[in-house]
């Protein structure tokens, strides 16, 4: 338990960073070969968010696609948006918005079917939206509660 | 709210073709490629605009000010709408105006801007930020590039 809560916060601050680094347009913080730490797993006698529910649907799924997000999140940072004095090839510049854009659309196609928002199943999309906003807070408030 | 991200993303991705033409003149690599690769770019910048536009889109049917809040963290959400407003905003100011064929793209990018502004309205009750950033649209809306045709430099009215 003391180690899945040291994960979560990890990748809880991992997310803040890649994040903030977006809104801010400052650089990264961390960076990817400088940690090696397990991506967080689901935890004991807390399989599903909302137990009882048909298809179990669990905070963990939503978390571990942002961390994954984040990871391309981070890529985009450094590769197209450098300081402006470290000029890029504009070649290369081309061939890494395409390499990075492959990268987007497999994460995309990757989701658990619960949060694929791209399918057509308009009548649960806002629930789906509701209970997204909801997930993304749960690892933080999961993690409160066992510090 | 994975859907606004994906979409503000693949915006911020594409975002360097966006209007390269008017931007990047001084810059002769960068022309170059955009002489070599017209199409490629062209779709590229299609794809920003596209993305900026689905943003827009995912706020169509949000009914008021407390479900927006409630439903959305809106402290991430201003920069992202920021941003598509701005990206739609440009891209239709580099339209040129007296092109016919341009004008129903022209008012579409408008309106979809349009739902931008009316949710940094919304949160600007309660958010600074959000009171800047419809400040922001709102000048950026009353900007204009004057036709390529006419001169060869942008510059806003």
């Amino acid at each position: 338990m003391e180690q899945e809560t040291i994960r979560r916060t990890w990748y809880s601050l991992y997310v803040l960073d890649r994040l903030l680094a977006l809104q801010l347009g400052r650089p990264i913080a961390i960076h990817e070969d400088e940690y090696y730490v397990n991506l967080p797993s689901e935890l004991e006698g807390n399989s599903g968010l909302f137990n009882g529910e048909p298809n179990q649907l669990s905070s963990i799924d939503y978390f571990i696609s942002v961390i994954n997000f984040s990871k391309i999140l981070g890529q985009v940072i450094s590769g197209l948006y450098r300081p402006s004095q470290v000029a890029i090839e504009p070649e290369k510049m081309l061939l890494s918005t395409t390499t990075l854009d492959e990268k987007l659309m497999n994460w995309k196609l990757s989701l658990p079917r619960h949060l694929r928002f791209d399918l057509g199943h308009t009548f649960e999309k806002s629930t789906i939206f509701k209970r997204q906003v909801r997930l993304s807070v749960q690892p933080l408030k999961i993690l409160a509660k066992h510090i | 709210m994975l859907a606004i991200k994906f979409h503000h993303l693949r915006t911020i991705m594409h975002r360097p073709y966006l209007c390269l033409a008017w931007v990047q003149q001084p810059n002769r690599p960068l022309m170059t490629l955009l002489e070599r690769a017209q199409h490629r770019v062209d779709s590229l910048e299609r794809i920003c605009i596209h993305e900026a536009q689905q943003t827009a889109h995912l706020l169509h049917n949000v009914a008021d000010e407390k479900s927006l809040v409630h439903d959305f963290p809106w402290w991430q959400m201003i920069s992202c709408l920021l941003c598509a407003s701005s990206v739609l905003l440009v891209a239709r100011a580099c339209i040129e105006p007296n092109r016919a064929d341009l004008l129903v793209q022209s008012q579409t990018l408008d309106e979809d801007a349009e739902t931008c502004l009316k949710v940094f309205d919304a949160l600007s009750v309660n958010s600074d930020a959000a009171r800047r950033a419809r400040d922001m649209t709102k000048g950026l809306k009353r900007t204009r590039i004057l036709p390529r045709s006419i001169f060869n430099i942008p510059f806003t009215l």
